[in-house]
């Protein structure tokens, strides 16, 4: 099988207060609660999935994400400072 | 539901068997692709270190944006990072404030290119492909800051790294004097440099079923973990510095 990493995963933002709520035995990444990335002030998490396998949990509505992006639209927000430094904290 | 997909055995390659930093038939067959969102591995808290260090990894990028993490020790105690299509190398000084030398050549033309950032404790140093490319005064010894590190990523799991990463390396020497010889034309058995961490990415691999462990091949027994980066085939890349 090719090589089709990543273009070909979506990403879910969901938002934190969905977490427990979020069945990681699915085929989901990060496989664990313990290695999500979350925005800035902690409000929001991202989960991703290969295309075509959304999980259950998203499908039957116990999970509403806050958005479904693409990856280069995921990228995209993830470059905002909602959820990146800008900057690395140089100090002059 | 997709199936799980689970392998037990090393994701193999030459010279880079389980347990094997290389060996006369060395060659890297395997890298790890960062997708700039979520990706990153864990490699702990045991490589917070004062004193000379040297961090030696191979990387393949695109990006343009601004500071991506391709390594982070510690809470920000040293690593690499991307800006504006450039690598640095950084790290906290004695005062605990953050400097870094940022390479004066742009490399994010998705080419693999070697990196040796060096901190002798004077001078902060990068080379790119085995010669010096930029340096300053902004070396010391350093300071310990605990937090996990990573490979792609902040310590906070932000700032992640949008490329592809091979052959990472962290020495607790200066290795100045071998940049040639590391950053040749393509990736070479560290075993003879004595790296405290080697992560050879891709080879000495296992996914285990729900994470990635990367078997560190230097002296310190840091092996990275990581259930972030997808199961196979997804990960690892068969793309490596050739």
């Amino acid at each position: 099988m090719s090589h089709i990493y990543p273009q070909d995963f979506k990403y879910g933002v969901i938002n934190t207060v969905d977490l427990a709520n979020v069945d990681f035995d699915e085929t989901i990444y990060p496989t664990s609660p313990t290695s999500l990335r979350y925005s800035l002030d902690g409000s929001q998490f991202l989960i991703k999935w290969e295309e075509g396998h959304q999980p259950e949990f998203i499908n039957n509505g116990t999970v509403v994400p806050a958005s479904i992006l693409s990856w280069a639209d995921c990228n995209a927000l993830m470059q905002t400072p909602a959820w990146s430094e800008p900057e690395p904290p140089i100090e002059e | 539901m997709p199936m799980q997909i689970s392998i037990s055995n090393a994701i193999g390659g030459g010279g880079g068997a389980q347990g094997s930093g290389g060996g006369s038939s060395f060659a890297s067959t395997n890298s790890f692709t960062f997708d700039g969102n979520s990706d990153y591995v864990d490699i702990g808290t045991s490589l917070n270190f004062v004193g000379n260090k040297s961090v030696s990894m191979w990387i393949k990028f695109t990006d343009s944006g601004g500071y991506r993490v391709a390594l982070n020790v510690g809470s920000d105690a040293y690593g690499m990072y991307s800006t504006a299509g450039k690598i640095a190398f950084y790290h906290k000084n004695t005062a605990n404030a953050y400097k870094d030398v940022v390479a004066s050549t742009i490399t994010n033309d998705g080419l693999w290119h070697h990196y040796l950032g060096v901190n002798d404790g004077t001078n902060l140093k990068i080379y790119i492909d085995g010669v010096l490319d930029n340096s300053n005064t902004n070396g010391s010894v350093g300071t310990t800051l605990n937090a996990n590190g990573r490979i792609g990523a902040r310590w906070n799991n932000s700032n992640v790294f949008s490329g592809s990463i091979d052959e990472i390396a962290i020495f607790d020497t200066d290795q100045s004097a071998n940049a040639s010889a590391i950053g040749g034309t393509i990736p070479t058995d560290l075993s003879s440099y004595s790296p405290l961490a080697w992560w050879r990415m891709g080879e000495a691999a296992n996914y285990t079923g729900r994470e990635w462990v990367l078997t560190d091949q230097g002296s310190g027994g840091n092996d990275g973990f990581s259930d972030t980066l997808p199961a196979p085939p997804a990960q690892p890349s068969t793309d490596v510095p050739s």
